[in-house]
């Protein structure tokens, strides 16, 4: 047997229709996406469905890439996608200035672990 | 446009992002699975990097992409707020491509093994050029030699403002030891800037 991955292995292209840029250099590794829809609509390619199926529940772009076994270039392309299509959302896509109690919150919950 | 769009009423999640840099070895993949509420994670970023060479004359070339893995774990704060400890690439050659990982980060542990204290210099240097705030975490490793923090941090070169600890990235208790030594830190130098904004 090749060591190789099979019948699954797809080129990251195929996938994200032959560009292999990101179109949003907006979406970092922490970047939270979150599906607008309860349901993906139906005609969409799987990679996109899956993507919104996960993103039901906020997800980070690292997260989504883990869990769907992408490369994080081809998830930001596909969320790229669905952004623009409306389907997709993103939390805070700005580096924020971090306040004081946002601190304080991350503080307490790392001394009460 | 879809029919079907429905806006949801969900709040929103704000992600904080901390780096865990250090040499290859030297325990990242364990300090952040010490503390994670996740089993970490693995992802693989397609990282392009120019390549380093006088004969790169054109602007075309040169520039070659490299697949790196990447751990990372999870600490939930509450509904709206979300830390993420995301594990910096182990080998050297990989340091000039941190950007991808560190843009916007708000902190970062820099893990010291004593036996190769060197293998921590790229990393001391990228946050201290990139002014991302970090504390140093003296890897304690099952026969290293053990030297007073005020010896690393003169090996190391780094200002008496750069917070020192000893940290067992295996031991829970001490990885959240440097954790919160991290964010106390950054709760200082925040009310430090309100209180000058203030004046």
């Amino acid at each position: 047997m090749s060591e190789r991955p099979g019948h699954d292995f797809v080129r990251p292209f195929i996938m994200t229709g032959g560009r292999t840029r990101a179109a949003r250099r907006d979406l970092r590794l922490e970047t939270m996406l979150h599906s607008t829809v309860e349901a993906p609509p139906p005609g969409l390619p799987s990679e996109q469905e899956e993507l919104l199926a996960l993103c039901q529940e906020p997800q980070s772009v690292a997260e989504a890439a883990a869990k769907l076994g992408l490369v994080v270039g081809v998830v930001t392309v596909i969320a790229g996608d669905l952004i623009a299509e409306d389907l997709l959302t993103v939390h805070h896509t700005d580096p924020v200035e971090i306040e004081l109690d946002v601190l304080t919150k991350m503080l307490d919950r790392v001394r009460a672990i | 446009m879809h029919a079907s769009t429905q806006t949801r009423a969900g709040g929103r999640i704000l992600p904080v992002k901390f780096v865990i840099a250090g040499g290859f070895g030297v325990g990242k993949t364990t300090f952040v699975g010490s503390i994670s509420e996740i089993e970490p994670l693995r992802t693989e970023a397609a990282m392009t990097s120019v390549s380093a060479g006088v004969d790169d004359l054109t602007h075309t070339g040169g520039k070659t992409t490299t697949t790196v893995a990447m751990d990372f774990g999870r600490i939930t704060v509450d509904e709206s707020l979300v830390m993420y400890l995301f594990g910096t690439p182990g080998q050297d050659r990989f340091g000039f491509m941190w950007d991808d990982i560190c843009n916007g980060a708000l902190g970062a542990v820099v893990l010291v093994d004593t036996r190769r204290i060197d293998q921590c210099f790229p990393a001391v240097d990228y946050f201290e050029a990139k002014r991302i705030p970090f504390v140093v975490g003296v890897n304690n490793f099952d026969g290293a030699p053990r030297y007073p923090l005020e010896e690393v941090r003169d090996a190391l070169g780094v200002p008496a403002a750069v917070p020192l600890v000893e940290c067992d990235a295996r031991d829970r208790q001490s990885v959240k030891g440097a954790l919160i030594t991290l964010l106390e830190s950054l709760v200082a130098q925040a009310r430090a800037r309100d209180a000058a904004a203030a004046v």
